[in-house]
């Protein structure tokens, strides 16, 4: 999968919580620590952000919501559910 | 029911404030001095500080339920329903003798319930940004909010000096001198967390969570400069410019009640 394709469905996903300034450091930041880069990225990789990513917005909007957001994500960017 | 309440939320807060606005730079127009006397005027001021309040409370209690038992935010959740929960006991003692049409006495035992809720919101902003910062999100350096902390108190300080002259010059019994330097007190202490929290949140702006955090702070910004007005005017005895006192009261108590709301929305939507 082509990693800027992925981080930009991610990133459309959470901006309307978290807006698009953290939506966008928040990634890059948990990329970098999951050796995320270009050009391609694993399902594996994709399921590690997006859990990373769960967690942070579980403080907003408690593990079931923010979970119903991520499960889209999950099975179009083919990370393990 | 949540729609409905969310369509009559805004725009009667905002007519709400402008009407205690309007009080207040003209006085003495014809509707302030026969339809809305300042009697009834107190009276309304009294009933809709008392629904916001509770409604502030009761969707942050709402927010601390949907919320599960081991999410670092639900203790924060906590300590701001309660601290609300306290000033809508604090405005119902005074409410009782406002709807009446009589002075409220000041001190009063409406005072306790105000003065604990304090230390449970100041305790609650600490909770929010410790809890958001241990959420995974680059924030900044702990350099940084030191500093923040550092450069809004020395700030305060220097703005507890100005507000509390006027209070401790005045000529008025000892308790009620000091219940008039505890309030402003408090509050450029709250205004600690306060800008923490903010700094916190603004790094979210543009989300709904973002723009529910700027309500609730917003709001809670209005009662310390509700706060300050009072002791002010109240050391100066200038009753007549209680009108003022009562907008920022009412912006305060909807902003915050307001942006709660958009968090409960956020958590069940």
């Amino acid at each position: 999968m082509v990693t800027a394709q992925a981080v930009q469905e991610i990133i459309a996903a959470i901006t309307p919580f978290i807006g698009e300034n953290m939506a966008r450091s928040a990634t890059r930041v948990h990329c970098e620590k999951l050796g995320i880069s270009d050009p391609h990225v694993t399902p594996e990789q994709v399921e590690l952000l997006i859990a990373r990513l769960e967690t942070g917005l579980k403080v907003f909007m408690g593990r079931e919501k923010a979970t119903s957001l991520m499960q889209p994500l999950r099975a179009k960017l083919g990370g393990a559910s | 029911m949540n729609r409905a309440i969310d369509r009559l939320l805004w725009p009667s807060l905002w007519a709400a404030t402008l009407l205690f606005l309007g009080w207040g730079v003209v006085p003495r127009a014809t509707l302030f001095t026969t339809v809305l006397s300042p009697a009834r005027l107190i009276a309304v001021a009294a009933l809709v500080k008392l629904t916001l309040l509770s409604l502030g409370a009761l969707w942050s209690w709402r927010a601390r339920a949907s919320i599960e038992a081991d999410n670092p935010v639900r203790p924060a959740w906590t300590l701001l329903a309660s601290s609300l929960l306290c000033d809508v006991i604090g405005q119902a003692m005074l409410a009782r003798y406002q709807l009446r049409g009589e002075q409220a006495p000041f001190p009063s035992a409406g005072d306790v319930f105000w003065l604990v809720a304090y230390p449970l919101v100041g305790a609650a902003l600490v909770r929010f940004v410790s809890a958001y910062h241990h959420a995974g999100y680059p924030m900044g350096s702990r350099a940084e909010r030191v500093g923040l902390i550092v450069v809004t108190g020395a700030v305060c300080a220097a703005l507890s000096f100005v507000v509390l002259r006027p209070v401790v010059m005045a000529e008025m019994p000892a308790l009620d001198k000091a219940l008039s330097a505890a309030y402003p007190l408090l509050d450029m202490a709250l205004l600690v967390p306060l800008a923490l929290l903010l700094r916190t949140t603004w790094h979210f702006r543009g989300g709904s969570v973002g723009t529910a955090w700027t309500l609730v702070l917003t709001g809670f910004v209005f009662m310390c400069a509700g706060d300050v007005l009072f002791a002010y005017f109240t050391a100066l005895g200038k009753t007549g410019l209680d009108p003022f006192v009562h907008g920022s009261y009412i912006l305060s108590y909807g902003l915050i009640a307001g942006g709660v709301r958009k968090h409960v929305a956020l958590l069940a939507g």
